[in-house]
């Protein structure tokens, strides 16, 4: 299956997608324009979102979806630990994780999964007060934003609406700032974990460390790797080089 | 895996409702200060019940455990240091060198030079670090080494990059054919 989520939105002509990630800015879908713009330090992340859109602007109101690369809303899986039941416990050991890790300078905002009692959870951290000023000033430029969901969460969706239930499967998502790798079987995930990586030699080093924890040894079949549409920048080489660009995704062979 | 949607966009405009001063607060908050004087002095004569019934299960435990138990006798510190170094030998001897070397033996790739060989004899894993040009080429060792094999005996469990080459360390456990 071939699965294109830019340009498939883009054709459409109703709603435009706008990615957010720690090194770009891209966007599809305003009045049909796509692109994207490098983002040189962490500080400008939020002036160079602004100054980048204002020039392309929408002629009337649009519908926006934002996105989120990894380094800006890692996946976490929570583990349950015992005696504590309430979702806000485990919010904050979260939250403190998060900064004790260098991800986060203040507590973030944490979404975690719907509650299945005793099994691990999946959960998403990021900078709330950034994410509201990001949606301000898009409102500003008549883009409304009507979702905002990290990256790697939509190939997760196509990923599980395919799994065949009993195996036990792993999504690698290299999204141009991080490595994002997600497994588990239809009881549930077993897990999730968010690595800055630069450049796609970090992404391929990263995989290969992370595939020493991943004890269910998948086969190559039951990975895929999915880019970022639009990253040509970035090189082949080697195991990645099965992967096909701009937007083009699926199962490693 | 379950299909979830990763929607942020609810918590971040969520915003909590004021609290707005109602007339029965001070009733409500009164009843609930009643209930809990109550509650409080229920649980303290609880706990009073509760202890009562543990001393008098300690009480009928020691009864019953309190005959005298013959203390074992231990080896003195000679005997217990013979009789370690004895086990690591006799677990030497019994360590499979040939697998060993066969494997190390069947990789002849070019641009792999294997750097160090660390053996644990009691448990039979083995730890060998190999420099390599590309990081590619350390998947192809591990499925060399894994080739044949039902389950993977290799894994890696480090790669380290150093002026252009990367040091692979890969782990592997040896099966043993000969006494534990």
């Amino acid at each position: 299956m071939f699965w294109d989520g830019f340009s498939r939105r883009a054709s459409f002509g109703e709603v435009a997608d706008v990615y957010v990630g720690s090194n770009r800015v891209q966007w599809a879908g305003i009045d049909g324009q796509r692109g994207y713009v490098p983002i040189k330090g962490a500080g400008e992340l939020f002036e160079t979102v602004r100054f980048a859109l204002r020039n392309i602007a929408p002629r009337r109101p649009l519908k926006t979806r934002l996105w989120l690369s990894g380094s800006i809303c890692p996946a976490i899986l929570e583990m349950p630990i015992a005696g504590i039941e309430r979702d806000e416990e485990r919010i904050r050991i979260i939250q403190a994780h998060m900064v004790q890790e260098g991800w986060f300078h203040e507590p973030p905002l944490v979404w975690l999964e719907a509650a299945t009692p005793h099994r691990p959870r999946l959960a998403a951290a990021f900078d709330g007060p950034l994410l509201q000023a990001l949606a301000k000033a898009l409102g500003e430029l008549k883009l409304k934003v009507q979702s905002i969901r990290p990256w790697w969460s939509d190939p997760l969706r196509v990923f599980a609406t395919q799994a065949d239930g009993k195996e036990a499967r792993v999504l690698a998502v290299a999204d141009g700032d991080s490595l994002t790798v997600i497994a588990g079987s239809k009881a549930g995930y077993t897990r999730a974990a968010t690595t800055a990586c630069a450049t796609r030699d970090d992404a391929l080093r990263e995989w290969q460390r992370l595939r020493i924890g991943l004890q269910a040894s998948p086969a190559p079949s039951h990975c895929a790797w999915y880019l970022n549409p639009g990253a040509a920048d970035m090189p082949v080489s080697g195991e990645l080089a099965q992967i096909a660009f701009a937007g083009c995704t699926g199962p490693l062979q | 895996m379950r299909p979830v949607d990763v929607e942020l966009h609810s918590l971040v405009f969520h915003t909590a409702k004021p609290s707005t001063p109602s007339a029965y607060r001070i009733p409500v908050m009164l009843g609930i200060a009643v209930m809990l004087v109550g509650i409080g002095a229920g649980g303290f004569k609880l706990a009073d019940l509760n202890r009562q019934e543990t001393q008098w299960l300690v009480n009928r435990l020691y009864q019953t455990t309190s005959a005298p138990i013959e203390a074992a006798p231990l080896l003195t510190e000679t005997e217990a240091r013979l009789a370690t170094d004895l086990t690591s030998l006799w677990r030497a001897a019994g360590f499979p060198f040939r697998g060993l070397l066969q494997a190390l033996e069947s990789l002849p790739q070019p641009g792999v030079r294997l750097r160090s060989i660390a053996l644990d004899t009691q448990t039979g894993n083995v730890s060998a670090t190999f420099s390599l040009d590309s990081a590619e080429r350390g998947l192809q060792i591990l499925d060399q080494l894994n080739a044949g094999q039902p389950a993977p005996l290799w894994k890696l469990r480090d790669v380290r990059e150093s002026s252009g080459r990367f040091d692979y360390v890969i782990q592997g456990e040896i099966p043993r054919s000969g006494p534990e």
